[in-house]
């Protein structure tokens, strides 16, 4: 796991869900030991209350995110609101390594294994994955095959 | 929806195609532009988000600010170019805005958004016929962060949101070859404030539909394996956007318009010039432009039907 180090961050807040806490204590003793401040937020319940926590945090500050792949989306979509940059954002990659496609008919994203076709779980089309990825869905564009 | 020969933009002033930033720098600095098709244009617009809203409006809420600097923009715009049919008062913060074409009025606080029922783009987006899209120029690069985008060519404005610049445009074929997507960011970052560029950007649609998303694309994506010899002239529209960019001097983002005009081949060879220019595009087209573009499924048709119409006219190259 590539270790979040960004040389003109000076205050971390780490969001962690209850299964990820040791692990993200673990990178609060290693950030705090780098200089930075950190505070460790155990994952809010309520969109308002992340919001909350992430605009009232200070100039230079990143954010650090372990959790499963859904609410570590939802906080890193209210970080990018809230004026945080992709490079002042980082996910712990091990609990989110799954591939995604992502439905271009219905938007649904998927769980997919490899770049082969796939049926939407929700639409039912055929679909084909494209290189084209969204880092901001995290998510393959992949498109109906049409006979 | 095709538009008339005489308003159409025909995009090629050479004979062969390749990928350039062929932008143009606009004087005075203009997003929009009215054409006879006003009224049949903004009609099937709002039918359009009246029936699949969230496929053709996405904001992420940090492009607030900027979508309410582009509302003001565009309806001053219209109000000073095209007086005749817009008017804006403003008294203190107190905006009123009408559209006479329209018989419709916008009545609104700047930036109280009690005031408003809608986001800002999303009105701003139904008094004009162009697609709006609101670029955020972080530190860290450009990201679509607002779009109302009725009108697109085979693309998801939901798949794209959030999305940096480079990300967006993956799928081009060559797109990274000589560093070619970061020049064109690099440009874009360097426009200043108030500064409006305009390039046009090609493709060919089956049909005159302007509404190509990607969402539907198994419903209109299909009519390409029915263009035939005899139909080629009827069926393909050659479909032009003007693409311009606006630097808004408030928050510094990117208010990038998008106007799509198509013009059925039929209609395109009256055009000896046209024609020829047409034909000699598409015959030096390389096979991953012309997937990307739409054509490879019909292109010989499309072909022959160039040559045959260059040869009853008695044209040479």
């Amino acid at each position: 796991m590539t270790e979040f180090r960004i040389d003109n961050i000076s205050h971390v807040v780490i969001f962690t869900t209850q299964s990820y806490l040791s692990q993200a204590n673990d990178s609060a003793r290693k950030q705090t030991k780098v200089g930075h401040k950190c505070e460790v937020v155990i994952m809010p319940n309520t969109i308002d209350e992340a919001r909350q926590i992430l605009t009232r945090q200070p100039l230079g500050s990143g954010v650090l995110i372990y959790g499963e792949e859904d609410s570590s989306q939802v906080i890193e979509h209210l970080a990018l609101s809230a004026g945080f940059s992709k490079h002042e954002i980082w996910i712990n990659k091990s609990s989110v390594d799954n591939m995604r496609g992502f439905c271009s008919q219905c938007h649904l994203i998927n769980e997919i294994s490899s770049f082969e076709f796939f049926e939407c779980e929700n639409c039912h089309i055929k679909l084909q994955p494209s290189n084209h990825y969204s880092t901001y869905h995290r998510a393959y564009l992949a498109y109906p095959v049409i006979n | 929806m095709s538009v008339k020969v005489e308003q159409f933009p025909f995009p090629f002033t050479e004979d062969r195609y390749a990928y350039s930033n062929n932008s143009s720098l606009l004087k005075p600095a203009r997003s929009i532009t009215i054409t006879d098709h006003y009224l049949k244009e903004i009609q099937l617009k709002r039918e359009l988000l009246q029936a699949n809203h969230k496929r053709c409006f996405r904001s992420l809420p940090i492009s607030l600010e900027s979508q309410w600097e582009a509302m003001r923009r565009i309806f001053a715009e219209l109000a000073q170019s095209e007086s005749e049919h817009f008017s804006l008062e403003k008294r203190g913060n107190e905006y009123r805005f009408q559209n006479h074409l329209l018989g419709e009025e916008e009545r609104f606080t700047y930036r109280d958004s009690s005031s408003i029922e809608l986001q800002p783009l999303d009105i701003a987006g139904r008094h004009v016929q162009e697609d709006l899209i609101i670029m955020g120029d972080r530190h860290d690069g450009l990201f679509l962060e607002a779009g109302q985008l009725c009108f697109p060519s085979n693309w998801s404005l939901t798949f794209v949101l959030g999305m940096e610049f480079k990300s967006i445009h993956t799928p081009v074929p060559g797109i990274d070859q000589n560093d070619f997507i970061s020049k064109v960011e690099r440009f874009i970052s360097r426009i200043r404030l108030n500064e409006a560029w305009e390039r046009k950007n090609w493709s060919m649609t089956i049909s005159n539909m302007l509404d190509t998303p990607l969402e539907t694309y198994a419903n209109w994506g299909k009519l390409r394996l029915k263009v035939t010899d005899k139909n080629v002239g009827e069926m393909v529209h050659l479909r032009v956007e003007v693409q311009r960019l606006l630097r808004l001097p408030m928050t510094n983002d990117i208010l990038f318009s998008i106007h799509t005009y198509l013009l059925s081949l039929n209609d395109l060879i009256q055009n000896d010039l046209w024609l020829k220019r047409l034909y000699t595009t598409i015959q030096f087209l390389s096979d991953d432009i012309a997937e990307y573009k739409g054509i490879a499924l019909y292109k010989n048709e499309l072909i022959q039907f160039l040559e045959k119409t260059l040869n009853e006219k008695g044209l040479s190259l």
